[in-house]
């Protein structure tokens, strides 16, 4: 069976140049090539692919940002290629995932892409490389509110940035994400959801809804200590806790 | 830095005390000193078998103490009116008047507290009392006035000058060591930022990727490969010489610019270009080395077009009267893109490469310089530097 292999790297000639690299192996199957992160988690969940060569260092979102937004539906073998020994290169020791230092010697790129397939050899949990979540888990604190969620929607998944969610609304074992452009559901918890926004950006108006603070328009009394936040699309939400501090996040927003 | 930058702005005062302590401490210890300077004088008139010990510290106190609360206010003058080569003119007739109005204050005020201080001296005990007719003939009250105010004169003026003169010293010792310490952190800050535009030249990971670029190159397109390197060894070289020149024509950096895009159009396969529009006059104006090329380096990130049309990098230089007015502008690409109009002022965190240009500026032109951040026209950011116009040394 054909190990099929996606290159993600914003640079052409990089990509070009695994491309040549895997031409000369045997079993390859190239799945497919992305130029931005973004690309690349949809590539990602479409084609599943079993390997990934993933460039750290790309504009938002990164190589970890990828990896964050694909944790829940597939996670391929990765190798993960950077120019220069920067920080996440501890992180990929500690979970003994392989990457290159660009630009790799061919026989380094050989025993990363040896070594990939006996670890592919082994059986793998449902979710894809046990390595690579765990390397997600854990930096998953230290990277940050999440800006990026993938969202299926019926055959196809797209992705919804965090900065065009209007407000989270929570439906059972679902929340669902209000933008500009329509709903999307997604399966996680409001509390879930909410550890994962910018707090400085989203604010909990109750048990239900997290609204952004830039879509809020006003905020009205509308009986004794009953509040409603009306934000700028009309969506009008009860305000049950938190007024004070509202109006002090409101306040300090620019 | 920015912030020493500022502290450095401040006024020095021109001469003042011990500016450490709190002033509870400070009038403590001239407490002290005055005390001590009492004590040496109780001790000598009582070792001169003048008169008993107690007659002596009393008389001595008497004569010192006063200068304890004279003194803040002598150093307080001192400060205000410094003796310099611009205001003797105006401060030594005013130190003068204020010895003299030292001695009247503490001989009103001690004559005041202790209306017959000749009654501290008591008759000398060896000798036998003097027989009446012996006494002195009675004072007027002008005359005794008039000596003792002479007496105290000779004794407080030249005191009141050497307070002045103390408080001119520590304000010299302060004044010195303070230039130096910015003497120093300019220094320090220039090789910081010289180092710092190097790194951000030397980025690593422009380096490694470009080198990675050829490794491909080589097989895809020889020329192009070739191209490359030449165009990385005098970007290396360039950088590498940096370290020698503070200033150099733009003409020169317009140079590594362009060679720096062409480097980076290959990598990134003509998904950025760069256009310069450079009036001929702005050509030969000093600019700091490596002044452009972090912000190039911006533009390019942050206009790199995701789709077939390529992003721009506008780089425009003109002269405006006496100064120099440079501009890097991209399209944007759709990142970072906000309700900010064209030309209005962006909030947002700046990053190290702009923050390290700021301090630069700042290092070399004080305030003479600005660097503004603006929506460029095209649609992404907009640095706008402008400097004093002037020819490299």
């Amino acid at each position: 069976m054909n190990l099929r292999t996606l290159i993600v790297d914003d640079e052409a000639p990089a990509r070009n140049r695994v491309r040549r690299l895997l031409a000369a192996e045997p079993g390859v199957e190239i799945a497919g090539e992305a130029a931005d992160g973004d690309a690349a988690i949809r590539a990602i969940v479409e084609l599943r692919p079993a390997l990934l060569f993933l460039d750290v260092q790309m504009p938002a979102p990164n190589g970890l940002e990828v990896l964050r937004a694909v944790r829940d539906e597939w996670l391929p073998c990765t190798i993960f290629t950077t120019a220069h020994a920067e920080h996440a290169v501890a992180a990929f020791e500690l979970h003994a995932l392989d990457y290159l230092l660009k630009p790799y010697p061919p026989e380094r790129f050989r025993a990363a892409l040896d070594r990939a397939r006996a670890q592919l050899a082994r059986p793998a949990p449902a979710g894809g490389d046990a390595r690579v979540a765990r390397l997600v888990d854990d930096t998953r604190a230290a990277a940050g509110p999440v800006e990026r969620f993938l969202v299926k929607d019926h055959e196809r998944y797209v992705v919804v940035r965090a900065a065009d969610i209007e407000w989270v609304e929570a439906a059972a074992n679902y929340v669902i994400l209000h933008t500009a452009e329509g709903n999307h559901i997604l399966r996680r918890s409001l509390a879930a959801i909410e550890a994962e926004l910018d707090p400085r950006r989203f604010f909990r108006l109750g048990r239900s809804a997290i609204a952004s603070l830039a879509a809020v328009r006003e905020v009205a009394t509308v009986a004794a200590g009953d509040y409603v936040v009306t934000l700028r699309s009309g969506a009008r939400l009860p305000l049950t806790r938190g007024l004070r501090e509202l109006q002090e996040r409101l306040q300090s927003l620019r | 830095m920015p912030d020493v930058l500022q502290s450095s702005s401040e006024p020095v005062p021109a001469a003042g005390g011990f500016g450490r302590f709190s002033p509870v401490m400070k009038f403590a210890v001239l407490t002290g000193c005055w005390l001590a300077v009492a004590a040496a004088f109780a001790a000598q008139l009582y070792a001169l078998g003048l008169m008993p010990w107690s007659s002596a510290a009393a008389l001595a106190l008497l004569d010192w103490a006063p200068w304890i609360v004279v003194t803040p206010a002598v150093l307080w003058l001192a400060r205000r009116l410094p003796i310099a080569p611009r205001t003797w003119m105006r401060s030594v007739p005013i130190h003068l008047l204020g010895s003299l109005l030292a001695v009247v204050a503490i001989e009103a005020g001690t004559r005041a507290l202790v209306p017959h201080r000749e009654l501290l001296f008591p008759a000398p005990r060896h000798q036998p009392p003097p027989p009446p007719r012996a006494l002195p003939p009675p004072e007027g009250p002008f005359d005794s006035a008039w000596a003792r105010l002479l007496e105290r004169a000779r004794i407080y003026v030249p005191v009141y000058w050497m307070l002045v003169a103390g408080a001119h010293a520590v304000a010299h010792q302060r004044r010195s060591l303070e230039r130096e310490r910015r003497a120093l952190l300019a220094e320090a800050h220039l090789a910081e930022a010289r180092l710092a535009a190097l790194q951000a030249q030397l980025n690593p990971h422009f380096l490694f990727n470009t080198l990675n670029t050829i490794a491909q190159l080589v097989y895809d397109n020889p020329a192009a490969a070739e191209a490359t390197i030449t165009s990385l060894s005098e970007l290396l070289r360039t950088a590498l010489d940096a370290q020698r020149h503070r200033e150099v024509p733009l003409e020169q950096e317009l140079r590594f610019v362009e060679r720096y895009a062409a480097i980076q159009k290959v990598r990134f396969s003509d998904r950025i270009d760069l256009c310069l529009a450079v009036a001929p006059e702005a050509r030969r104006a000093a600019v700091p080395t490596l002044l452009l090329q972090p912000l190039v380096e911006n533009a390019i990130l942050h206009g790199l077009s995701p789709g077939r049309t390529p992003g721009l990098v506008f780089l425009r230089a003109a002269v405006i009267g006496d100064r120099l007015r440079l501009e890097i502008a991209d399209t944007g690409a759709g990142r970072d893109r906000d309700a900010t109009p064209a030309g209005g002022a962006l909030a947002f965190r700046e990053g190290v490469g702009l923050s390290n240009t700021r301090a630069r500026l700042a290092a070399l032109y004080g305030d003479r310089q600005s660097l503004t951040l603006t929506r460029a026209a095209e649609g992404g950011v907009a640095v706008r530097i402008e400097l004093p116009w002037h020819l490299p040394a």
